[in-house]
This record gives C-alpha cells, structure tokens and sequence, in this order.
C-alpha cells in the first residue's frame, strides 16, 4: 500500500481546542448516568455486549440499578469525549457486588474494540466506587465498559463519568496508534502512518479534516484494490477510509470511487462532500431517457435508481424501494444508517451529539436491492 | 389548689365579753371565687366568707343583722357596702358607743389591690376606707396571695415570728391584720376540706381548737398562733409549698382582743386530753369537714359545732380511729373504731397535686445531621434542596406542682418536614422527600426563675409514622408508609401570663432521633436533629 503523509503543525492543535467543545454534557461524558432510562428491557444509553441484564430496584424500588445476570455479562457505552474536553475522568459508581462476582471496568480508548486499561469493582455492598482515568493526548473517544464474570451478583447504580482534575500524578493511559477514522495533526500519530483529508464524515470537529487512514483516496492502493470506505469501526470516528476490493461495495452502500462499487457507479456531489452512494445511474441516459433519481431522501441520500418510485422495474432490476419495482418487491437487505449515511445496527452505532445522546439508527430502503 | 388569700383585722376599741360589753359590732364579710386576666376561678372563697359570716353570729357577738356578707362584689358594690359600714359605725361613734369592725376578705389579690374579677380595689383605698371610719377596734383578716404585703399598714408592725406575744401590746384600742400568707407567698385552697387552708383552720380555731388557756374565749393571738401552726402545718406537704400567716397589731391599752367566745356555743365536742394525731370533724351524714386540726397530747381540746352527729377520725399511723359523737358531746376513745388508713384520703392532700393543663403550639427549624440514609442519597447522587427541616409540634400536657417546680405528663404530636432531595435525568428528575409525624406521651418540668419566666425541659418517647414520597424520571410516584420510634428532649424558657391572660411565649430548643424511615438496603432515616423556634400555649387551671 502506498502511503502518503499530510504534515499539519502545531498550530492546528490550539485551532482544534477552540473550535472542539461541548462534547460532553456539563461535564458529564457519559448518558444515563443512573441507569434510569430503560427502553422495554434494555438500557437505552448503553449497548449489552454478552449476557443479560434486568432492571432492579436500589435504595428505593423506583431508583433503578441495573443487574448483570449470569456469569458473563457486559454492557458498554460510548462517550464521544476528546483531549480537547480534558484529560482526566472520574468513573464513579454504586456497587452491590458479591465475593464470587468479578466486575471489571474496561476502557477502550477511542472506541476501537483494543482496551487499554481494566480496573476491577472489588466486592462491596452498596458502596460508591470510583476510578480515576488519566488519558494522554490526542483521543478521540473512549468506550466504557462494563463486564460481570462469576455467578455472584453484581448490581451497579448512579454510573457517572465526568471530568475531573483530580488525575495529577496518576500515570496516563498511552493510546495504542491511533486508528483509521481516527483525526489527527500528524502522521506519527496514525498506526496507518497516514494522515490524510477525509472524505467520509468526521463525527468530532476538526478543522482540516483530517484523519487516519488506509489509504489516500487521491493515490489509490496498489495490487488492483481502490481506495474506499470501510466499516465504521466506532461512533467517534470517521468511518475509515481504506483499500477495499474493486467492485466490492453493493448498491446503496457509502463509496469513494466508481471501482468500488459493484454497479460501477458511486454518485458523489460535485465538488466531493462526503462520501458516495453506489447507484445503478447517474444521468437518464442509462435509464433508456426514463428518470434518474434516488431512490429515497430519508437520513442521507439512496442510490440512484431509474424510475425511483414508480414501480417501473422490471425482475432483476436494481432498485433501493419495493416502490421502485413492478413486483412491488425489492430483494436485498435492510439499508439502516445514522443520520451521516454511515451503516448502523443500533443508535449505539451513531454518533453522538453534544448532550450525549446517540444518532437515530433507522431503516432507510433496501441494500443490494434487485426488482423479483 | 392555691388561691390569694389576705387578711386584715383592725380592731378599734377593746374587746370584753361579747354577750355582755354594750359594744357596737359590724362585720363586713366578702369572698369572691371571681378570676381576673391570668387569675383562674376560685372554688371556695365565696363559701369561706359564708362560714366566716355564720360563725361571727353563732360565736363572735355579732348579730345577724350586723354581719353584712358580700359575694362577687364589682368595686363599686364593695365600695358602697364599705360606705354603708362607715356610716353605721360614724353613727354609733355619734351615739358614744364603743364600736368594732370585722372585715374579711377572701378571694385573689395582688400586693397592690384586692382583685375583684376583671376589676380591682386597691389596698391603699380600702385601708383609707375601713380606717377612716374610726372604729374602736378594726380587726381585718385578709384571705389572699400576697396578704401580708397588707403589712404596710400604716402603723401597723410586723410580728417577727409566731413566738411573738402580741399580749403585751393588745391593752388599747387599734389596728389588727391578720393575714394568710406573707407578702410573697400564695395562699392555697383545699379540696379535701374544701375551704381556704387558713380561713378553714382561722374558725376551726375560733370554734375552740384555738383556747389555748381554756377561758372559752379565743382571743387574736389566741387565733393568730392556732391558724399559724396549723395552716403551716397542713400546707408544707403541698405542692406550693409552706404558707405563713402573718399577723399585725397597732394596739394600745390593756386586755385581750377576743375574736371567738366557743364557751357561749350551743354544742361542741371535746377532744380528750389523751388523744394525740391528726383529727377530723365531719358531719356523719354530709361528711362534710368541719375541723381538721393536729391534736397534741395532754390537754383536751373542746371544738364548737352546731348539734348534730359527727366522726371525729384521728390519723395514728397507718391507722385511723373513727368515733361517733353526738354534740354536745365529747369524743371517747373506747367507742372508736380503729381501721386501716386508706390512702384514698389522701386525696386532694398529697404534696403532688394536679394543678394546670397546658396547650403547646410551637413551630421551629433545624439543621440537619448526616446519617447513613442521607449519606446513601449523596451516594446515589441526590442532591438537597437545602432548606431547613421544620418542626410543628402540638401537646396537651397536665402539670403538678411543688413550690416552684413543676412536673407534668403530656401527650404530644411532632410533625417534620424533611429536606427534598433531587438528582436529574433526561426526563423528569427523581425526587425524594419525606415526612414523619410522632406521638407520643412525655414528661416536663418546670422551674420558675420569676414569677412569669419559668425554664422548661421535656423528654418525650413516641411512635414515629414516615411517610416517603418519590417520583421516578416518567414522573410516576411512589409513596411509603414507614414507622419506628422516636424520643427527644427539649428546654427552654416560656414567658407566662401574655398581655395579662393564660398564654404563653415559649422560646425553645429541642433534640429529637429515632429510626423511623428505612429504605430497601437498611439504612435508616433520623427524622430529627436540633430544632429551635417558638411556641405558644395556654395555661389553663389553677397554678395558685
């Protein structure tokens, strides 16, 4: 793979402070603090990993704590905190944990699925508990997590997670390099070694847009692959710009270039804002002088399809909508985004905004879709 | 039951034997049961001046018609009567007749004035009054707090002590003041011989308990010594405590002044010589008291009482001897019945006696304390809203007296309003508050520092109802009902007689704990801690 750096200098770091605040919520960088808010069974501000969990009263019935059931559990938050909002964080909790419990708190700096540091909830009985997190900078983010090995039972309560100025002295949490999506200043900072202009959305402000990256989408990769988008590896970052396989990416999917789509067609502004769309059409012209348009404006624009809605679409067609197909059948798979266009499985998967409560994850047509 | 008793006797002009000295005698007899502002009703004062105004005729010398007995008299009647009074004696004066004047007042008073009710005659006017008149011998017996502030008498000297021998100055014509107590102490009532102690012991003396040389005639003095030993006696077991009656003379001249002539008396009963202990006479059917007097060994002592059947109970012990008599008659110790002393006839005699009910209101604030309920709420990230608790506080309390302490039992209700307690979510903020509601009996006791300022102190146990309230992020709330137990203890000082009337100001601090609220992990909750604040309440029944 050819890399090729962007130098950006000091200055940029003291732009970034100044134009980068609010990412946390008063000082709190986490949502659902208190484990208050339940959706159905599940917490709404944190994502279960593994296991079961169940909603149990506190000190009073109503004060909800959360139970992790079984031997392996694990709940997990992401706080689109940076370096710019601080570099000290107290995790504070309320704990009921029992000798045969092991309750750990993981921390994965910028959200990348590598922990950097575990800090184990010794056993107590209903005792507030709290970690002093001293992160060095840059970070982009930092995913808490929550996991419950053993039989014994573990009840946390009033989780918070705020900034703190008390990490004076307390060796700091060094961040493997940084990963792809990941913004930065310099290029020693990317474990790619390569700091580049992203053409994906940034979820954090950065005011050259820059970010580490795979592969320079100006430069292309070598070995027949483009330069392309690939999976969103965490809410905080960008998604990652890298070398993907030639026509790898299916109709509706984000892309770079034309190559990287199956269709042969990725449909981008002019000027690039953002990453593409792979379409089956960019002009009427390949829908024989009938329409081109986008087969859904709902969250980011759909892939252009011909006669978009008009059920038009003869069997084998690409379509994005069952409207878009005579059959009234559009074969494919659901296409669910965050409002950046980027794929999603849970609201968790979405960025967060500034008062800590994630983007909406929702179905936006069909993925890969052929007109039956 | 203590009430103002005051006595003055001004004897103008020398006293021989009633029945046989042409002397002029007027008696003005009053009682008032009347309560003024901060006064409570008197029970009996109206019925001694009856029993006063009886035995003057039955064995004073005094003919019905010039015994003039006045209940509940406004100042204005009693001014009138005292006028009236004036001019019967400025006509026997007139006529050159010796004259003498018997005056007795029994009902509340004041060091300054009789009180009369809602109204009041002030002493400097009465004694204007009787003196002016120029009787020949003016006796005044004054029943009444504070009579012997009636020392002031002009010309009037204090007796230093009951070993006084007014004998030596009795040989003229003048002033005599008989009071029931000195000009600093409270006369008191009995419910058991239901009377005055001093007017009840002043006739029995003057029926003959008091002769103490046996001439048949119980002179001042002879009055005097009786009434003192034995309203002394009789009142240092109550709750008020000993009670002096005082007696001053202004005399000239030669000759006792004789109040009483029990000899001339158409019955009496004798008490051997022999018999020894405390001795009531009562009418057999009535059972009413007729005299209660300590009788001492050695000489017998003849009581003057209307005929009829009476028991003379002496009190030996733990026994009792009850003797059926017949007056005329003397008592015979072989025709006694001797009993077991019952205590029930202690009642209304004890040296505890119910005196007053009190009704307390009192609001006051307090910080709190940190306990584990509380300090689990900061853990769970709850904050306070910072306010103080506050206190309401309702009792009905029943107090006893002993001089100038008192201590009493209540029944009282507490009623704290905790902080509010909040910590935010994305939806609506939890909040927390709470309320406990005690009841519970107590014991105070109080100490008079002055006689309007006394110092309280209360402890109290009690049943403690919390009640919890708590509204979840939907908004949805939540109440419990918790109980435990609470006691406190509280002190301070309360202003009596406000503006005149039976309320109080109370200025007080108390402490109060208990575990009364519990929540799901066993913390308890300490509804109370140190309040400070106000009270007021009312005093009602007789504190004198």
């Amino acid at each position: 793979m050819k890399r090729i750096t962007h130098m950006v200098g000091p200055l940029v770091v003291a732009i970034l402070a100044a134009s980068q605040l609010g990412a946390t919520d008063c000082g709190q960088v986490i949502r659902d603090p208190g484990f208050d808010l339940w959706c159905g069974d599940s917490l709404c501000g944190w994502k279960l990993l593994r296991g079961d969990i169940e909603q149990v009263g506190t000190w009073h019935e109503a004060d909800s704590g959360v139970a992790f059931l079984g031997d392996n559990t694990a709940i997990q938050q992401v706080a689109p905190v940076n370096s710019n909002d601080g570099l000290c964080i107290k995790f504070s909790m309320v704990a009921n944990v029992e000798l045969d419990a092991e309750v750990f708190l993981h921390i994965d700096v910028e959200a990348d699925g590598t922990v950097e540091r575990s800090e184990r909830v010794a056993a107590t009985e209903w005792a507030p508990v709290a970690f002093l997190i001293h992160l060095a900078p840059p970070y982009d983010g930092i995913r808490f997590e929550l996991e419950k090995r053993g039989n014994g039972e573990a009840i946390l309560a009033n989780i918070g997670a705020e900034l703190s100025e008390d990490c004076a002295g307390l060796s700091q949490i060094e961040p493997e390099a940084r990963p792809n999506g990941a913004s930065c200043n310099e290029l020693t900072e990317c474990g790619s070694e390569l700091c580049v202009a992203s053409q994906t959305t940034i979820p954090v402000a950065s005011p050259f847009g820059t970010v580490c990256a795979g592969c320079d989408p100006a430069l292309g990769c070598i070995g027949g692959d483009v330069c392309g988008v690939g999976g969103a590896l965490s809410p905080v970052l960008a998604v990652p710009m890298i070398c993907v396989a030639p026509a790898s990416a299916e109709l509706a999917e984000q892309c770079l270039s034309d190559g990287e789509c199956g269709s042969g067609i990725c449909l981008r502004t002019t000027p690039p804002s953002g990453p593409g769309v792979c379409s089956a059409c960019k002009t009427s012209a390949e829908c024989g002088g009938e329409a081109c348009g986008p087969a859904w404006l709902a969250g980011s624009r759909g892939p252009n399809v011909c006669q978009p809605g008009e059920g038009a679409g003869i069997a084998g067609a690409p379509c994005g909508s069952n409207g878009d197909c005579a059959s009234g059948a559009c074969a494919g798979s659901d296409r669910k985004t965050c409002n950046d266009g980027r794929p999603c499985e849970t609201d968790t998967n979405c960025p967060v905004a500034n008062d800590l409560i994630p983007g909406t994850c929702s179905t936006v047509g069909v993925q890969g879709g052929t007109c039956t | 039951m203590a009430r103002p008793l005051l006595i003055a006797a001004a004897i103008a002009g020398s006293l021989g034997t009633a029945h046989a000295d042409p002397i002029a005698a007027h008696a003005l007899v009053v009682g008032s049961n009347a309560a003024g502002p901060g006064q409570t009703e008197l029970r009996y004062a109206e019925d001694d001046a009856r029993r006063v105004g009886a035995l003057l005729t039955e064995l004073g010398g005094y003919v019905p018609a010039s015994v003039d007995i006045v209940t509940r008299p406004t100042p204005a009647i009693l001014r009138d009567r005292l006028a009236k009074l004036g001019q019967r004696v400025a006509a026997d004066v007139a006529a050159g007749k010796q004259t003498r004047v018997f005056f007795y007042y029994s009902g509340h008073a004041r060091a300054t004035a009789i009180d009369l009710g809602f109204e009041a005659l002030p002493l400097a006017e009465l004694r204007q009054t009787l003196f002016s008149a120029n009787a020949t011998l003016t006796v005044v017996v004054l029943d009444a707090c504070q009579s012997g502030a009636f020392s002031r008498v002009k010309g009037a000297q204090p007796t230093a002590d009951f070993s006084y021998n007014s004998r030596h100055q009795l040989d003229a014509k003048g002033v005599a003041v008989l009071a029931s107590s000195t000009g600093s102490e409270l006369s008191q009532e009995s419910e058991q011989l239901k009377s005055s102690y001093f007017t009840h012991h002043l006739l029995v003396g003057m029926r003959g308990a008091g002769d103490a040389n046996s001439d048949g005639q119980v002179t001042v003095d002879e009055a005097y010594r009786y009434a003192y030993h034995q309203t002394l006696l009789a009142t240092s077991v109550t709750a008020v405590g000993g009670q002096h009656v005082t007696l001053e003379v202004d005399l000239k001249g030669h000759g006792e002044v004789a109040l009483s002539y029990p000899r001339a008396a158409t019955a009496s009963i004798e008490l051997p010589a022999n018999l020894e202990g405390k001795t009531l006479v009562q009418l057999k059917k009535a059972r009413t008291v007729v005299a209660e007097t300590h009788k001492a060994k050695g000489k017998a002592v003849r009581i003057a009482v209307a005929p009829g059947e009476y028991e003379v109970l002496v009190r030996q012990g733990d026994r009792m001897l009850r003797c059926p008599v017949v007056a005329p008659g003397h008592v015979e110790l072989g025709r006694c019945a001797n009993e077991a002393y019952l205590d029930g006839t202690r009642k209304g005699g004890t040296a505890l006696r119910p005196q007053w009910w009190e009704i307390d209101v009192s609001a006051m604030l307090g910080g709190n304390y940190r306990d584990g309920f509380e300090q689990r709420l900061l853990d769970f990230g709850y904050r306070e809203d910072g306010g103080p608790r506050g206190n309401l506080g309702l009792s009905v309390k029943r107090f006893w007296v002993m001089g100038r302490y008192s201590i009493g039992g209540f029944v009282g209700i507490e009623h704290v309003n905790g902080p509010g307690w909040a910590r935010e979510t994305e939806r609506e903020p939890l909040e927390f508050n709470w309320t406990s509601t005690t009841i519970g009996p107590g014991l105070s006791g109080h100490v008079h520092l002055t006689p309007r300022i006394a110092f309280n102190v209360d402890t109290t146990v009690g049943l403690g109802i919390g009640r919890t309230r708590f509204s979840d992020q939907d908004a949805a709330v939540t109440t419990e009902t918790h109980f435990g137990f609470v006691v406190g203890g509280g002190a301070g000082l309360a202003f009596e007689e406000l503006f005149g009337t039976h309320a109080e100001l109370k200025l007080a601090c108390k402490l109060m704990t208990g575990a009364v609220i519990r929540n799901d992990i066993g913390d308890s909750l300490d509804p109370g801690g140190l309040f400070c604040g106000l009270g007021v309440g009312y005093q009602y029944g007789a504190k004198r």
